[in-house]
C-alpha cells in the first residue's frame, strides 16, 4: 500500500495528538481529521489541561506510569523552547491538600512531577482546613492554544482536516483505509460502548492574574488552575449526567468553594461558565478492530475513554495508537501482498 | 507635634504608616506631612518588580535579617485579606541558578518550602548547575504605594509635592521631628559618601505564560548583574544591570540588548512576548542601612531626625522592620520630650 489512507475522527486533544503522531511514525500515510467540533469547542477546551493524572482502575498501573512519562517528557521539551507561549505549554508550582491524610502517601506520578515532596507546616498555614498537603511543579496545556498548535503542525505534517459529523465509522470504509476512533463521549453513539459514560464537570473561567500557583483538594472537587489568561476553577464530578447547560447555582457553589481555598479570588473578574463531559471509562480504550461488512473490511484503532485524565496522558496513549495504526498498515500490506499471490 | 517624612517611596509611605497607627492614638496632637519631590508611580519603589528576596549574603547584619523576616511575616499576615489584591500582595514560588554550589541564604527559614533543585529542575536551565526553589512574596509597588497612600489620606496625613533641600527648611517651619526617608537622594540633605547608586534597568514585557520568578547569580560579578524574570500581576519584568557608582536614568540600548539577550537564553519563549515597557532607576544601596537617630543642631533650634535609608535592592524586602524600628526610635524621641506616658516598646 502506497500511501494508507487514514482518517481520525474527533478534533480534541487525543484527536489532534494520535492524527499528529501518526504523521511522524508513519510519514507516507495521508492523514485525515474528521470531526463536528474543533478548537474552541471541544470538551478538551473546557479542561484546564493539568498534568496531574487520573487513576484508571482497571488499567494496570505501569501503563499508566508511562503513558504520564512520555507525555510530560514530550511536552516538558516544548516548555522549555522557543514555541512554548504558541503552543500554550507551560510550567506551574502549587499545592494539592488533603482535608484527612490520604491511604496512598505517593502518587504513581511522584517521581515525574518536578519537585514532588510532603507540604512544611508553614506551607499548610494557608490552608487552615487541611492537614496534609504535596507541593510540585508540573505542566500545563492551554485551550484553544494547544489545540490550535497542534492543528498548525498538522497542516505543516500535510494533513487535512473537515467539519463533519460522522454517524457511523463504517461511512468511511470507501474513502479511507483505516479509521482511528477519537471520539471521546461520541463513542457511546458511535460505537455503542456501554462502558462509556460522562461524567459531568462544569468550571469557571476567570481574569486573576495574580493567581500564579495551581491548588488542587485531594478530593478532586474543587481546584484553581492558573493558565496563561484565565484561572480555572472547579468543579464538579457528576456521574451519568449528561447536562451541557451551566448551572448557576452549581457556579456559586464552586465559587465559593474556590474563595475558600484562596481568598482572594473574590476580586476575580470576567468569570465564564463552561460545562465539559469527561468520557470516562474503567479503563482507556487504545485497541485495534475490524469491522467487517459483506467481506469488506475497515481497520479501526480505538483511542478513547480518557475521562478525566486526558491531558495527562495524551501523548502516551497517542504513542500507542500510532504504533496501532502502523500495524493495521502492516496487516493491510500482508493481505494485499498475499491478495497478489 | 509635627512630624515631616521626607520621601514618599515604600520606605517613607510605610514609616509614615507604622508611626501614625502606633502614636495616633496616644498622641491626638501628631500631625504627620510627607514631603516628596517623586511620587507614586514615579518613584524608585514603583520600578522595583515587587519580589521579596533579600541579597544572597547578609554579611553577618543579623539586624537586617531580622527585618526582612518581620516584613515577611507582617505581609503574609495580610496575604488572606480583602486587601491583599489592591495591596499588589500574592504569592510567588520560583528559581534562583547558580553555576557552582553555594550555601544557603539567610532567609532559607523566612520564605516558604525552601529546597534544592533537583536534576530533573536544571535541564531547564542549561548552564546552571545548582540552585533553589522556593515560595516567597510579591509586592507590588504600583498597588502597595496608592494603597499606603490612601491608608495616610484616610488618617489625615497630608501630602506635598516638594523637594527638601535641607532640614532647617522643615524643622525651621516648626516641624519637631524629621523622617529621612529619602533613599538614592539622601546625599542631598546629608552628605553621605556610604550611599551610592546601584543602577538598574528593566524591561517590561507581556508573558503571562511565566508563573515563576528565575533569578540567576554569576558570584563573579555582583548581584542583580545577572538575567533575571520576574512575573507580576500584569507583565512581567526582566532585569540583570547592577552598576554600582552610575547615576543616569536613562535607559541605555547596550543593556537592553545584555537584559533582552540573556533573558531569551534563559527562558526562549520569551522571544515571542510583547515588550511594553523600559525604566532605570537607582538602587540607593549603602553597606547597611542607615536606620537611626541623630539630633541636628540648626541655630537655637534642635531638630530630631531619624534616618531610614539605604535600603539597595532589597527596599520592599525590609521595608516593614524598618518602619517598625523607626517607629520605636520615635517613641524614644516622645518618651524624651516627656509626651508619652508609658514607655516605648523593647528596643531593639
Amino acid at each position: 500500500m502506497a500511501s494508507p489512507k487514514v482518517a481520525v475522527v474527533g478534533a480534541g486533544v487525543i484527536g489532534l495528538s494520535t492524527a499528529l503522531c501518526v504523521t511522524e511514525t508513519c510519514p507516507s500515510c495521508s492523514v485525515t481529521v474528521l470531526s463536528d467540533q474543533f478548537s474552541p469547542n471541544t470538551t478538551s477546551d473546557v479542561a484546564a489541561g493539568m498534568l496531574i493524572p487520573h487513576t484508571y482502575p482497571d488499567t494496570p498501573i505501569h501503563r499508566q506510569k508511562q503513558w504520564f512519562k512520555d507525555t510530560f517528557t514530550y511536552l516538558f521539551a516544548i516548555s522549555n523552547s522557543a514555541e512554548a507561549s504558541e503552543a500554550g505549554i507551560h510550567l506551574v508550582s502549587g499545592w494539592q491538600v488533603f482535608k484527612s491524610t490520604p491511604t496512598e502517601e505517593l502518587p504513581f506520578w511522584s517521581d515525574i512531577v518536578l519537585g514532588f515532596r510532603p507540604m512544611s507546616e508553614a506551607e499548610l498555614q494557608k490552608f487552615p482546613q487541611h492537614r496534609f498537603g504535596q507541593a510540585f511543579t508540573t505542566l500545563k496545556c492551554d485551550c484553544p492554544p494547544y489545540l490550535l498548535w497542534l492543528e498548525k503542525r498538522l497542516k505543516a505534517a500535510g494533513a487535512q482536516m473537515y467539519t463533519r459529523k460522522v454517524t457511523d465509522l463504517w461511512e468511511l470504509h470507501s474513502e479511507y483505509d483505516i479509521v482511528v476512533n477519537c471520539t471521546g463521549m461520541g463513542s457511546h453513539q458511535l460505537v455503542g460502548d456501554e462502558q462509556l459514560f460522562p461524567v459531568r464537570g462544569q468550571v469557571l473561567k476567570a481574569h486573576a492574574p495574580w493567581v500564579k500557583h495551581f491548588i488542587r483538594d485531594g478530593d478532586g472537587l474543587t481546584y484553581i488552575y492558573p493558565g496563561i489568561h484565565r484561572v480555572t476553577l472547579g468543579g464538579t464530578r457528576e456521574k451519568g449526567s449528561w447536562g451541557l447547560s451551566p448551572d448557576p447555582g452549581t457556579a456559586r457553589d464552586i465559587f465559593d468553594r474556590c474563595c475558600s481555598l484562596e481568598p482572594s479570588l473574590q476580586g476575580a473578574q470576567d468569570i465564564e461558565v463552561k460545562v465539559g463531559l469527561r468520557p470516562s471509562r474503567q479503563c482507556v480504550r487504545v485497541q485495534r478492530e475490524v469491522l467487517s461488512q459483506g467481506g469488506v473490511k475497515l481497520p479501526v484503532v480505538h483511542n478513547y475513554g480518557h475521562g478525566a485524565g486526558g491531558f495527562s496522558v495524551h501523548g502516551g496513549t497517542a504513542n500507542e495508537a500510532a504504533h496501532l495504526v502502523g500495524e493495521c498498515i502492516s496487516a493491510l500490506q500482508g493481505s494485499s501482498s498475499r491478495a497478489k499471490l | 507635634m509635627r512630624v515631616a517624612v521626607v520621601g514618599a517611596g515604600v520606605i517613607g509611605l510605610s514609616s509614615a504608616l507604622c508611626i501614625h497607627e502606633q502614636f495616633h492614638g496616644l498622641l491626638p496632637s501628631l500631625q504627620l506631612e510627607v514631603y516628596a519631590e517623586h511620587f507614586t508611580p514615579h518613584t524608585t519603589s514603583d520600578g522595583a518588580a515587587g519580589l521579596w528576596q533579600p541579597y544572597l549574603s547578609d554579611h553577618g547584619n543579623l539586624q537586617e535579617t531580622l527585618w526582612n523576616k518581620e516584613t515577611f511575616d507582617h505581609l503574609l499576615g495580610h496575604l488572606h485579606s480583602p486587601a491583599a489584591k489592591e495591596m499588589g500582595l500574592f504569592l510567588i514560588s520560583g528559581y534562583n541558578l547558580f553555576t557552582e554550589p553555594v550555601p544557603d541564604p539567610s532567609w532559607k527559614n523566612i520564605v516558604l518550602g525552601f529546597r534544592n533543585l533537583t536534576p530533573k529542575e536544571l535541564e531547564l536551565f542549561p548552564g546552571y548547575s545548582y540552585g533553589w526553589f522556593n515560595t516567597a512574596l510579591m509586592l507590588e509597588g504600583r498597588s502597595y504605594l496608592p494603597w499606603l497612600t490612601n491608608r495616610l489620606t484616610q488618617r489625615g496625613v497630608k501630602f506635598f509635592h516638594k523637594k527638601v533641600e535641607s532640614f532647617q527648611e522643615v524643622s525651621g517651619d516648626g516641624v519637631d521631628v524629621v523622617l529621612n526617608c529619602s533613599g538614592i537622594r539622601a546625599g542631598d540633605l546629608q552628605p553621605d559618601p556610604e550611599l551610592q547608586p546601584g543602577r538598574g534597568q528593566v524591561i517590561k514585557v507581556l508573558a503571562p505564560w511565566v508563573k515563576h520568578f528565575i533569578i540567576t547569580h554569576d558570584l563573579k560579578s555582583g548581584i542583580y548583574s545577572s538575567p533575571y524574570v520576574i512575573p507580576g500581576s500584569e507583565f512581567t519584568v526582566l532585569g540583570g544591570i547592577y552598576q554600582h557608582g552610575n547615576w543616569s536614568e536613562e535607559n541605555s540600548a547596550k543593556d537592553h540588548k545584555f537584559i533582552w539577550d540573556s533573558c531569551c537564553r534563559l527562558l526562549p519563549a520569551l522571544q515571542k512576548a510583547k515588550i511594553v515597557g523600559e525604566w532605570s532607576g537607582l538602587r540607593p544601596a549603602r553597606p547597611s542601612v542607615r536606620l537611626e537617630r541623630e539630633s541636628i543642631r540648626l541655630g537655637s533650634l534642635q531638630a530630631e531626625v531619624i534616618h531610614n535609608y539605604g535600603h539597595g535592592g532589597f527596599g520592599i524586602t525590609i521595608h516593614w522592620g524598618c518602619a517598625v524600628a523607626a517607629a520605636r526610635l520615635f517613641g524614644t524621641i516622645l518618651q524624651e520630650k516627656q509626651q508619652l506616658g508609658s514607655p516605648p516598646g523593647p528596643r531593639l
